[in-house]
């Protein structure tokens, strides 16, 4: 009797240990389908030239203080969950970075978008994030963004020869007038 | 439009945009800064212009303001020697290790929003090559996490770049 206990307690703890091999969170998230959209957030704004290389942006708490030499600013958001981002403007992603939990799972992500041929002055984004499962939940987060292309006197349309004649700061001022 | 340069930045003014504010700030590089050691000053000097040919406004902001205001890893705020550590590493590194760390700032975020570490050591006593030795180890130990998302090659390219990052930096570290 105790014989026959103790081996439906072996059977039990092989069946019970078998079905969790293979069976980690990351495999239920496979079976349950991508987790909702729970976090949606807007870290901050750079544009080509800054972003390029380095990986370099402004914090969004600059967004009223810094203005955007460039048209097409970056979007850099943070994502909790799976969702398709969308916006009124055209918009391309430049780059997308995991967010993982300690268990491995990709959780998340970074995402860096541009939005492209923003009109000059102050404009207000608004990013939204529609989850890809149930609920199907929408989360936005918006920046106000003061884009001021930068257009250059061109030396170029300065003749070669009145560079020639600048001996003061106020000789460049005429120039340049 | 009028221009009230010194002749430090006088090519600069000649290419000022057209929208610029008035020139609130006309200083180059923040050399004024006490305590800066010639590597800072060095790394300054070129984070000067490269912020510069990105566009960024060092009129109206001190080089020292921007520092503060953009995000990046090593922060721009840590000290020339771990600036100088990291661009060391960058030059020296692969493509697939330069493609590998790419986004390191961001990993970097994700880093403190998870664990609470204080990635940025700025206002620390910790922000010295000591301090971003000790962060960069114990990310190490963090980012195994990211190992199945980001596949074996490119987690050991990652991981590779990490490894020679901390080794310029121990050069500093007194």
């Amino acid at each position: 009797m105790n014989l026959k206990k103790f081996a439906s307690f072996v059977f039990i703890l092989a069946f019970i240990t078998s079905s969790l091999v293979g069976f980690s969170p990351k495999n239920v998230f496979a079976a349950a389908g991508a987790p909702p959209v729970t976090q949606f957030t807007i870290l901050g704004y750079s544009w080509s030239s800054l972003y390029t290389g380095t990986n370099n942006y402004y914090d969004k708490s600059y967004a009223s203080t810094v203005s955007v030499p460039d048209s097409t600013p970056y979007i850099i958001t943070y994502e909790i969950g799976y969702g398709t981002r969308l916006s009124p403007y055209t918009m391309k992603t430049i780059d997308a970075f995991p967010i993982t939990d300690s268990y491995n799972n990709v959780v998340g992500f970074i995402h860096v978008t541009s939005l492209s041929s923003l009109p000059t002055g102050l404009n207000n984004i608004k990013l939204s994030c529609n989850s890809m499962n149930s609920p199907w939940n929408v989360m936005s987060d918006s920046i106000s963004l003061n884009i001021q292309p930068q257009t250059t006197t061109s030396l170029k349309t300065i003749p070669i020869t009145s560079l020639k004649n600048i001996k003061t700061i106020n000789d460049v001022n005429n120039l340049i007038k | 439009m009028n221009i009230s340069a010194t002749p430090t930045n006088f090519n600069q003014n000649i290419t000022t945009s057209t929208t610029t504010k008035s020139n609130t700030y006309n200083k180059s590089v923040d050399a004024n800064v006490e305590n800066n050691t010639d590597v800072d000053k060095e790394q300054d000097a070129i984070l000067y212009q490269r912020l510069k040919a990105a566009g960024c406004d060092l009129t109206n902001f001190s080089l020292e303001d921007q520092k503060k205001m953009i995000v990046s890893f090593p922060p721009l705020t840590a000290p020339g020697a771990v600036r100088k550590a990291y661009a060391s590493a960058l030059d020296n590194a692969t493509p697939q290790e330069k493609k590998a760390v790419a986004g390191m700032s961001f990993y970097m975020y994700s880093y403190n929003k998870q664990t609470g570490t204080q990635t940025n050591l700025d206002n620390s006593v910790n922000n010295n090559v000591d301090g971003y030795l000790n962060l960069t180890n114990n990310f190490k130990g963090y980012f195994t996490q990211y190992q199945s998302a980001l596949g074996d090659t490119e987690f050991k390219s990652f991981n590779n770049f990490l490894d020679n990052f901390t080794s310029e930096l121990s050069k500093y570290n007194s």
